[in-house]
């Protein structure tokens, strides 16, 4: 023991860690032993927090995650929790959909008045409501007063999770009478889709035949508020998702409405998802009056025979349309 | 001939000065010891125009002027028949039925002795003692929180909450009871008052112990708007009842305004823990058993769906007017409660919040903000 310590055993020294010539590389800034290196870390960190107290209070953690979900958020909502600087960023990709994907022409945009209430009603195709955003974002890009159309959005949409808060920063509202009185009465640009889910599911044997126009709902509203009926169509959206046939089997338990069967969906997985680049065109046309009185509205037969006065309007602005179209993806 | 050339001229008619009253209204406040029911007793004895006697355990503690209280325990199972004497000393001219738990309670038994029959006990004793008139505090909560509920519930709205959220129930059976004791006694006059559930530095009920603790589970995908009342709005509202004893009905007492729960959040800084919405409901069940939740599994859905009421009816009919915007009451009390030692700005929420609350009157009423203007443009 005791001759160990008078001659200590002379340590091996590894080649690597032998001292080397200086030169040739920089000098790192960086502290020579790790252990300065942890220490001088620390000590930053712990200077930074005594001149930031707020960072190390107890909702510290909370504020960091919360501020950071509302980095494109605004206090500025309307009632229904519109927020125009959260569906912002989503505006590039409508506009590369609008513009690139689907070649949009919009037609009659000038029919929109720049101020004051109107009830657009659009059919609706394509398994996934990408028509209703392209309607709103034609509007919104080509109308010399730039409105801002609010859609009623079914509430299959309006009650998944993620899409609910999503729907409404975009400014997408539930469908139902009471929230479109309420857009309609303080004078907005409303849309609706009053063929519901059975247009949205439609099978691609079916395309372009309006389907029933719901119980005339849209009637009901235009004549309580006064609102002009615009008829909107949109024709090349029938054959972005080529819906086969519904496989209720697997729709049914997911509590899906329809479970769509496309050549390419669910055959090819998520790449199926991917909407065909066909051409559209969406007409705009002429307003129609409903200036008769609120008190026709609670006459059934007479709000019937106004939907189908509405219904047949689009059916000859599409009828129209698809027999000037040329080709389904170039148009001509 | 002397009136018109009193007015210069001009035809102009003068109010006549009514008879003198015989003497001042005499208002009974049930619950009147409560953290709502002192509040109104506080500003009834500041209006001095009324006669105000409280019926609780405990006489209200810090009063502006006299007040008379008379013990009354609703809970005790011949409550109508002691009710009824004092009805009958007193004499009041309107009860405001206040007395009421308005969080959810665990010993389930005695909220619903309180809430329903309690409720049941004062129509009871009121039909029999005659009294005039009856303002029940009801909640907004009673709508029911529902995917397929329109934006904004107005009056005419059925009452779809969940069968098991015995809370919300209990506020029903108790707009049951008011229905019934109309039905009976077709001359007096009801008003249903459903509030908002309530937001200031001072509210402890369950919301705002959810809101201000550090975490709570949400559920996941889901961020339902939800609105915030004032406490004096809500006093306001019961004053504005007071004074138009001809109408009778049931009236939506909201601010204006609404907020994404998330915004609620980002000002308390609770940290939101997103988990799937079945396994939530299951948790905050599990809490609740354990003792150590504020609300019961079921009571969730309202973190999930609407539940957001319109004030229209009660701006046309009583004349409210709230002060307050949800806004500006959960700024308020996030920034009094947990203001200090924030990452977040809370001078620059509130700029913010003045912009947003100006931008949302010129958009959601612009005819209300032409009139205004019109009206500052003619002064």
């Amino acid at each position: 023991m005791s001759a160990r310590r008078t001659a200590p055993v002379k340590p091996f020294v590894p080649v690597s860690e032998a001292p080397r010539p200086s030169g040739g590389f920089a000098p790192s800034l960086l502290p020579k032993k790790q252990d300065d290196l942890l220490q001088a870390l620390l000590g930053e960190a712990a200077r930074f927090l005594d001149a930031h107290p707020e960072w190390k209070g107890p909702r510290a953690a909370a504020d960091i995650w919360n501020l950071f979900r509302h980095r494109n958020r605004t206090l500025s909502l309307d009632d229904f929790g519109y927020d125009e600087a959260a569906s912002k960023p989503w505006h590039e990709l409508y506009d590369f959909l609008y513009t690139v994907w689907w070649r949009v022409t919009l037609a009659g945009v000038e029919n929109i008045p720049s101020a004051g209430p109107a009830l657009l009603v659009v059919n609706h195709s394509g398994v996934l409501p990408w028509d209703g955003a392209m309607v709103k974002r034609g509007i919104m890009r080509e109308h010399p007063a730039h409105r801002d159309a609010r859609m009623l959005i079914l509430d299959m949409f309006t009650t998944l999770p993620f899409l609910q808060p999503w729907l409404r920063h975009q400014g997408e509202v539930r469908a139902c009478p009471e929230n479109g009185e309420r857009l309609l009465n303080r004078g907005e640009l409303v849309g609706v889709f009053p063929e519901g889910v059975k247009g949205v599911g439609k099978l691609f044997r079916d395309r372009y035949r309006l389907a029933r126009f719901g119980r005339g709902g849209f009637v009901r509203l235009a004549l309580r508020t006064g609102a002009p009926i615009i008829p909107v169509t949109v024709v090349g959206a029938e054959e972005i998702y080529p819906n086969l046939f519904r496989m209720d089997i697997i729709g049914k338990p997911l509590g899906l409405p329809y479970f769509p069967i496309t050549p390419f969906f669910p055959a090819l997985g998520p790449l199926g998802v991917l909407p065909l680049p066909t051409k559209w065109w969406i007409d705009v046309g002429k307003p129609i009056p409903f200036n008769h009185g609120p008190e026709v509205a609670d006459r059934p037969m007479i709000v019937n025979e106004f939907a189908d006065h509405v219904r047949s309007t689009l059916q000859t602005m599409i009828d129209s349309r698809l027999s000037r179209r040329g080709n389904l993806f170039t148009g001509e | 001939m002397a009136r018109k050339i009193a007015a210069g001229g001009r035809v102009v008619s003068f109010p006549k000065a009514g008879p003198p009253p015989a003497r001042r209204t005499k208002i009974a406040v049930t619950g009147g010891a409560g953290f709502f029911g002192s509040r109104l007793v506080r500003s009834l004895l500041l209006r001095g125009e009324h006669e105000v006697v409280v019926f609780d355990l405990v006489p209200p503690a810090d009063m502006p002027g006299d007040v008379k209280h008379r013990f009354l325990d609703l809970n005790l199972p011949f409550a109508d028949g002691t009710l009824y004497k004092l009805l009958l000393e007193e004499k009041p001219d309107v009860i405001v039925h206040l007395a009421q738990l308005r969080s959810p309670s665990r010993q389930s038994t005695y909220a619903h002795e309180l809430n329903s029959i309690g409720a049941l006990h004062v129509f009871a004793a009121a039909g029999e003692a005659k009294v005039a008139r009856v303002i029940l505090g009801s909640l907004s909560l009673v709508y029911g929180a529902r995917g397929d509920n329109p934006n904004f519930l107005t009056e005419e709205h059925p009452l779809r909450p969940d069968p098991q959220d015995r809370f919300v129930q209990d506020f029903v059976e108790a707009e049951k009871h008011a229905r019934e004791h109309v039905r009976r006694h077709p001359e007096t006059a009801v008003q249903i008052l459903r509030f908002v559930p309530l937001l200031s530095p001072e509210v402890r009920d369950y919301r705002a112990k959810l809101l201000a603790s550090p975490f709570a589970w949400t559920l996941m995908g889901y961020d339902p708007l939800v609105q915030a009342l004032h406490p004096d709005d809500a006093v306001d509202a019961i004053l504005c009842a007071l004074d138009r004893p001809e109408v009778h009905g049931v009236f939506n007492v909201a601010p204006e305004g609404i907020l994404p729960i998330s915004s609620v959040r980002l000002f308390f800084g609770s940290l939101g823990i997103p988990v799937p919405h079945p396994l939530a409901y299951t948790l905050y069940e599990a809490a609740w058993l354990a003792g150590v939740g504020v609300l019961p599994g079921v009571h969730a859905h309202y973190l999930r769906y609407l539940c957001v009421v319109s004030n229209d009816k009660a701006r046309r009919v009583l004349g409210f007017a709230p002060r307050k915007t949800t806004l500006d009451c959960a700024l308020e009390t996030a920034r009094t409660r947990f203001g200090s030692g924030r990452l977040v700005d809370f001078d620059a929420l509130e700029k913010a919040a003045k912009e947003a609350d100006f931008a949302y009157e010129r958009r959601v009423h612009p005819k209300r903000v032409s009139q205004r203007m019109r009206q500052e443009a003619a002064s």
